[in-house]
Protein backbone atom coordinates (compact mmCIF):
# COMPACT_ATOMS: atom_id res chain seq x y z
CA UNK A 1 0.00 0.00 0.00
CA UNK A 2 1.13 3.67 -0.37
CA UNK A 3 1.77 5.52 2.12
CA UNK A 4 -0.42 9.05 2.27
CA UNK A 5 -0.11 11.21 5.49
CA UNK A 6 -2.99 13.41 6.91
CA UNK A 7 -5.44 15.52 5.05
CA UNK A 8 -5.12 18.76 3.68
CA UNK A 9 -8.25 20.47 2.03
CA UNK A 10 -8.64 23.32 -0.25
CA UNK A 11 -11.87 25.41 -0.47
CA UNK A 12 -12.38 27.08 -4.12
CA UNK A 13 -15.55 29.72 -4.39
CA UNK A 14 -16.47 32.30 -6.75
CA UNK A 15 -19.55 34.68 -7.02
CA UNK A 16 -20.64 35.99 -10.37
CA UNK A 17 -22.30 38.81 -10.61
CA UNK A 18 -26.01 39.38 -12.40
CA UNK A 19 -26.29 40.57 -15.71
CA UNK A 20 -23.25 38.81 -16.90
CA UNK A 21 -22.79 36.48 -19.76
CA UNK A 22 -20.82 33.56 -20.85
CA UNK A 23 -19.08 30.89 -17.70
CA UNK A 24 -16.65 31.89 -15.17
CA UNK A 25 -14.39 29.20 -15.25
CA UNK A 26 -11.86 28.77 -11.70
CA UNK A 27 -8.88 26.67 -11.89
CA UNK A 28 -6.58 25.21 -9.35
CA UNK A 29 -3.97 23.32 -8.98
CA UNK A 30 -4.20 20.83 -5.86
CA UNK A 31 -1.11 18.91 -7.15
CA UNK A 32 1.54 19.16 -9.99
CA UNK A 33 1.92 16.40 -12.01
CA UNK A 34 4.17 13.47 -10.93
CA UNK A 35 2.35 13.92 -7.72
CA UNK A 36 0.36 11.34 -6.07
CA UNK A 37 -2.88 12.34 -5.00
CA UNK A 38 -5.33 10.57 -2.72
CA UNK A 39 -9.20 12.61 -3.26
CA UNK A 40 -10.79 11.43 0.26
CA UNK A 41 -14.05 13.78 -0.02
CA UNK A 42 -15.40 17.14 -0.84
CA UNK A 43 -18.17 18.96 -0.72
CA UNK A 44 -20.04 22.05 -2.10
CA UNK A 45 -23.27 23.54 -3.24
CA UNK A 46 -23.86 26.53 -5.39
CA UNK A 47 -26.90 29.36 -5.58
CA UNK A 48 -29.48 29.81 -8.46
CA UNK A 49 -31.26 33.16 -8.85
CA UNK A 50 -34.70 33.81 -10.43
CA UNK A 51 -34.05 33.66 -14.30
CA UNK A 52 -34.04 30.31 -13.57
CA UNK A 53 -37.61 30.32 -13.92
CA UNK A 54 -38.14 31.31 -17.43
CA UNK A 55 -34.21 29.68 -18.77
CA UNK A 56 -34.27 26.09 -17.80
CA UNK A 57 -34.88 23.10 -19.90
CA UNK A 58 -35.59 19.95 -19.18
CA UNK A 59 -32.50 17.77 -19.64
CA UNK A 60 -30.59 21.44 -19.74
CA UNK A 61 -27.56 21.12 -17.48
CA UNK A 62 -26.12 24.84 -18.81
CA UNK A 63 -27.39 26.84 -15.13
CA UNK A 64 -25.57 24.79 -13.19
CA UNK A 65 -22.21 24.75 -12.02
CA UNK A 66 -19.93 22.05 -13.32
CA UNK A 67 -16.59 20.74 -11.01
CA UNK A 68 -13.76 19.10 -13.05
CA UNK A 69 -11.40 16.98 -10.91
CA UNK A 70 -8.61 16.63 -13.87
CA UNK A 71 -5.10 14.93 -13.03
CA UNK A 72 -2.25 17.56 -14.16
CA UNK A 73 -0.74 15.76 -16.88
CA UNK A 74 -0.60 17.65 -20.94
CA UNK A 75 -4.19 16.22 -21.42
CA UNK A 76 -5.40 17.10 -18.49
CA UNK A 77 -7.49 13.89 -18.17
CA UNK A 78 -10.32 14.16 -16.64
CA UNK A 79 -10.98 11.68 -13.32
CA UNK A 80 -14.74 12.97 -12.41
CA UNK A 81 -17.28 15.70 -13.42
CA UNK A 82 -20.07 16.40 -11.29
CA UNK A 83 -22.46 18.96 -11.06
CA UNK A 84 -23.05 20.89 -7.76
CA UNK A 85 -26.57 20.77 -6.13
CA UNK A 86 -27.95 24.19 -5.45
CA UNK A 87 -28.67 25.86 -2.60
CA UNK A 88 -32.75 26.50 -3.59
CA UNK A 89 -34.50 29.24 -1.02
CA UNK A 90 -34.91 29.19 2.78
CA UNK A 91 -38.16 27.35 2.21
CA UNK A 92 -35.92 24.24 1.78
CA UNK A 93 -34.43 24.01 5.18
CA UNK A 94 -38.20 24.92 6.52
CA UNK A 95 -39.28 22.22 4.92
CA UNK A 96 -36.65 19.35 5.22
CA UNK A 97 -34.06 20.31 2.59
CA UNK A 98 -34.58 19.59 -0.76
CA UNK A 99 -30.74 20.85 -1.99
CA UNK A 100 -28.19 22.45 -0.05
CA UNK A 101 -24.80 22.09 0.52
CA UNK A 102 -24.09 18.16 0.09
CA UNK A 103 -21.28 16.14 0.84
CA UNK A 104 -19.26 13.32 -1.16
CA UNK A 105 -17.31 10.98 0.90
CA UNK A 106 -15.34 8.85 -1.28
CA UNK A 107 -15.13 5.71 0.50
CA UNK A 108 -13.12 2.43 0.59
CA UNK A 109 -9.67 3.58 -0.48
CA UNK A 110 -9.90 6.89 -1.33
CA UNK A 111 -9.47 8.02 -5.63
CA UNK A 112 -6.17 8.13 -6.61
CA UNK A 113 -4.39 10.26 -9.19
CA UNK A 114 -0.75 9.51 -9.78
CA UNK A 115 -0.40 12.32 -11.96
CA UNK A 116 -1.20 15.54 -9.66
CA UNK A 117 -4.58 16.80 -9.49
CA UNK A 118 -6.34 20.13 -10.67
CA UNK A 119 -10.04 21.41 -10.51
CA UNK A 120 -11.88 23.36 -12.79
CA UNK A 121 -15.31 25.11 -11.35
CA UNK A 122 -17.80 26.39 -13.77
CA UNK A 123 -20.07 29.10 -13.40
CA UNK A 124 -22.68 29.89 -15.63
CA UNK A 125 -23.95 33.56 -15.48
CA UNK A 126 -26.90 35.09 -14.67
CA UNK A 127 -27.86 37.83 -17.95
CA UNK A 128 -31.27 39.01 -16.08
CA UNK A 129 -30.99 42.10 -13.65
CA UNK A 130 -33.56 43.01 -11.47
CA UNK A 131 -36.16 42.16 -8.63
CA UNK A 132 -37.63 39.75 -10.74
CA UNK A 133 -34.73 37.59 -12.47
CA UNK A 134 -31.77 39.30 -10.83
CA UNK A 135 -29.37 37.93 -8.36
CA UNK A 136 -25.87 36.33 -8.37
CA UNK A 137 -24.83 32.55 -9.29
CA UNK A 138 -22.38 31.69 -6.26
CA UNK A 139 -21.05 28.33 -5.97
CA UNK A 140 -18.31 26.29 -3.24
CA UNK A 141 -16.57 23.47 -3.33
CA UNK A 142 -14.15 22.02 -0.80
CA UNK A 143 -11.96 19.13 -1.58
CA UNK A 144 -9.90 17.07 1.45
CA UNK A 145 -7.57 15.27 -0.18
CA UNK A 146 -4.12 13.85 0.64
CA UNK A 147 -0.45 13.62 -1.21
CA UNK B 1 -2.24 -2.13 -6.66
CA UNK B 2 -3.65 0.36 -7.90
CA UNK B 3 -6.92 -1.57 -7.97
CA UNK B 4 -6.95 -1.35 -4.79
CA UNK B 5 -8.61 3.01 -5.38
CA UNK B 6 -11.21 3.79 -6.80
CA UNK B 7 -12.56 4.24 -10.34
CA UNK B 8 -15.87 6.05 -11.18
CA UNK B 9 -18.37 5.03 -13.69
CA UNK B 10 -20.82 8.65 -14.53
CA UNK B 11 -23.07 10.54 -16.77
CA UNK B 12 -23.70 14.28 -16.70
CA UNK B 13 -25.77 13.81 -19.41
CA UNK B 14 -29.29 13.40 -17.68
CA UNK B 15 -29.81 9.71 -18.05
CA UNK B 16 -32.85 7.69 -18.98
CA UNK B 17 -31.79 4.33 -16.74
CA UNK B 18 -33.18 1.58 -19.05
CA UNK B 19 -36.77 1.78 -18.48
CA UNK B 20 -37.49 -1.64 -19.41
CA UNK B 21 -40.49 -3.76 -18.45
CA UNK B 22 -40.01 -5.92 -15.18
CA UNK B 23 -37.43 -7.36 -14.09
CA UNK B 24 -35.35 -4.71 -15.60
CA UNK B 25 -32.45 -6.22 -17.05
CA UNK B 26 -29.97 -2.84 -16.31
CA UNK B 27 -27.55 -1.48 -18.93
CA UNK B 28 -24.39 -2.77 -17.89
CA UNK B 29 -21.52 -0.06 -16.91
CA UNK B 30 -18.51 -1.82 -15.27
CA UNK B 31 -16.81 -4.45 -16.84
CA UNK B 32 -14.68 -7.80 -14.40
CA UNK B 33 -14.52 -8.49 -10.63
CA UNK B 34 -15.61 -5.62 -8.66
CA UNK B 35 -16.10 -4.14 -5.56
CA UNK B 36 -18.90 -1.54 -5.75
CA UNK B 37 -18.48 1.39 -2.74
CA UNK B 38 -21.17 3.79 -3.50
CA UNK B 39 -24.06 5.11 -5.43
CA UNK B 40 -24.73 8.79 -6.45
CA UNK B 41 -27.51 9.71 -8.34
CA UNK B 42 -28.47 13.40 -8.35
CA UNK B 43 -32.24 15.05 -9.41
CA UNK B 44 -33.81 17.59 -10.40
CA UNK B 45 -37.23 19.07 -10.07
CA UNK B 46 -38.53 21.25 -12.50
CA UNK B 47 -41.33 22.73 -11.98
CA UNK B 48 -45.18 21.27 -10.69
CA UNK B 49 -46.23 20.37 -14.11
CA UNK B 50 -42.87 18.98 -15.73
CA UNK B 51 -41.45 16.98 -13.10
CA UNK B 52 -38.61 15.56 -14.59
CA UNK B 53 -36.77 13.16 -11.93
CA UNK B 54 -35.52 9.75 -11.31
CA UNK B 55 -39.16 8.22 -9.09
CA UNK B 56 -38.43 4.73 -9.93
CA UNK B 57 -35.89 2.24 -7.40
CA UNK B 58 -32.16 1.81 -8.61
CA UNK B 59 -31.12 -1.03 -8.45
CA UNK B 60 -27.55 -2.73 -9.51
CA UNK B 61 -27.42 -6.13 -10.56
CA UNK B 62 -24.83 -8.87 -11.32
CA UNK B 63 -25.53 -9.68 -14.91
CA UNK B 64 -28.23 -8.54 -17.56
CA UNK B 65 -31.55 -9.60 -15.91
CA UNK B 66 -29.64 -11.12 -13.35
CA UNK B 67 -29.40 -11.03 -9.03
CA UNK B 68 -29.93 -7.65 -7.57
CA UNK B 69 -27.24 -7.16 -5.52
CA UNK B 70 -28.31 -3.42 -4.59
CA UNK B 71 -31.37 -1.41 -4.49
CA UNK B 72 -32.39 1.91 -3.56
CA UNK B 73 -35.19 4.36 -4.12
CA UNK B 74 -34.82 8.43 -3.32
CA UNK B 75 -36.79 10.76 -1.74
CA UNK B 76 -37.27 13.55 -4.42
CA UNK B 77 -39.06 17.25 -3.66
CA UNK B 78 -42.46 17.13 -4.35
CA UNK B 79 -43.80 20.28 -5.91
CA UNK B 80 -44.32 23.13 -5.49
CA UNK B 81 -45.40 23.64 -1.67
CA UNK B 82 -42.31 21.99 -0.91
CA UNK B 83 -39.82 24.71 -2.67
CA UNK B 84 -40.07 27.71 -4.21
CA UNK B 85 -42.12 27.27 -7.04
CA UNK B 86 -39.73 29.46 -9.22
CA UNK B 87 -36.56 27.89 -8.41
CA UNK B 88 -35.75 24.35 -9.57
CA UNK B 89 -33.13 23.02 -6.94
CA UNK B 90 -31.07 19.64 -8.05
CA UNK B 91 -30.95 17.44 -5.38
CA UNK B 92 -28.35 15.17 -4.20
CA UNK B 93 -28.70 11.65 -2.47
CA UNK B 94 -26.16 9.03 -2.16
CA UNK B 95 -25.54 5.93 -0.92
CA UNK B 96 -22.31 4.42 0.49
CA UNK B 97 -21.23 1.01 1.33
CA UNK B 98 -19.28 -0.17 4.53
CA UNK B 99 -16.32 -2.09 3.99
CA UNK B 100 -14.74 -3.33 0.80
CA UNK B 101 -17.89 -2.18 -0.86
CA UNK B 102 -20.32 -5.13 -2.94
CA UNK B 103 -18.19 -7.83 -4.82
CA UNK B 104 -19.95 -8.19 -8.45
CA UNK B 105 -18.27 -11.07 -9.66
CA UNK B 106 -18.48 -10.53 -13.48
CA UNK B 107 -19.52 -6.60 -13.60
CA UNK B 108 -22.18 -4.16 -12.38
CA UNK B 109 -25.41 -3.40 -14.74
CA UNK B 110 -27.81 -0.68 -13.99
CA UNK B 111 -31.26 -0.41 -13.71
CA UNK B 112 -34.35 0.76 -12.81
CA UNK B 113 -37.86 -0.67 -12.18
CA UNK B 114 -40.35 -0.60 -14.60
CA UNK B 115 -42.60 1.87 -12.56
CA UNK B 116 -42.06 3.76 -9.10
CA UNK B 117 -43.28 4.01 -6.37
CA UNK B 118 -46.79 5.31 -7.13
CA UNK B 119 -47.21 2.69 -9.60
CA UNK B 120 -46.72 5.39 -12.50
CA UNK B 121 -45.12 4.65 -15.49
CA UNK B 122 -44.68 7.91 -16.85
CA UNK B 123 -41.31 8.09 -19.32
CA UNK B 124 -40.10 11.14 -17.30
CA UNK B 125 -39.86 9.23 -13.97
CA UNK B 126 -36.83 7.19 -14.89
CA UNK B 127 -34.70 10.29 -15.83
CA UNK B 128 -31.39 11.28 -13.30
CA UNK B 129 -29.60 14.33 -14.34
CA UNK B 130 -26.73 12.85 -13.04
CA UNK B 131 -25.59 9.41 -11.90
CA UNK B 132 -22.17 7.83 -11.08
CA UNK B 133 -20.97 4.30 -9.24
CA UNK B 134 -17.45 4.60 -7.04
CA UNK B 135 -15.82 1.26 -7.26
CA UNK B 136 -12.89 -0.82 -7.31
CA UNK B 137 -11.58 -3.26 -9.70
CA UNK B 138 -13.67 -3.39 -12.42
CA UNK B 139 -13.35 -0.95 -15.64
CA UNK B 140 -16.13 1.02 -17.04
CA UNK B 141 -17.41 -0.47 -20.21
Amino acid sequence: MYNFYKCQSKAISRVVAAGTTGVTAVSETIAPVGTRVCVRSFSGSSTSSAYQSTAISANDISTLVLVELHMKDPSETTILEILLPFLPTLQAFATGGTGGVSVFHIPGPGLISSEGLGVKMTIPANPQTGSANGGDIGAVFNLVYSL
Amino acid sequence: MNNDYCKFWYTKTPYDVNGSSTPVSGVQIISGRTRVHALWIMNRYLNASTASTLTRPVSLLDSSGGNVLYKCAFINPTGGSDVNPNQYPLTSYSNYFGGNGILFEDGVWFGVDAEDQSGSIASNSKTAMYAAVIYSGGANT
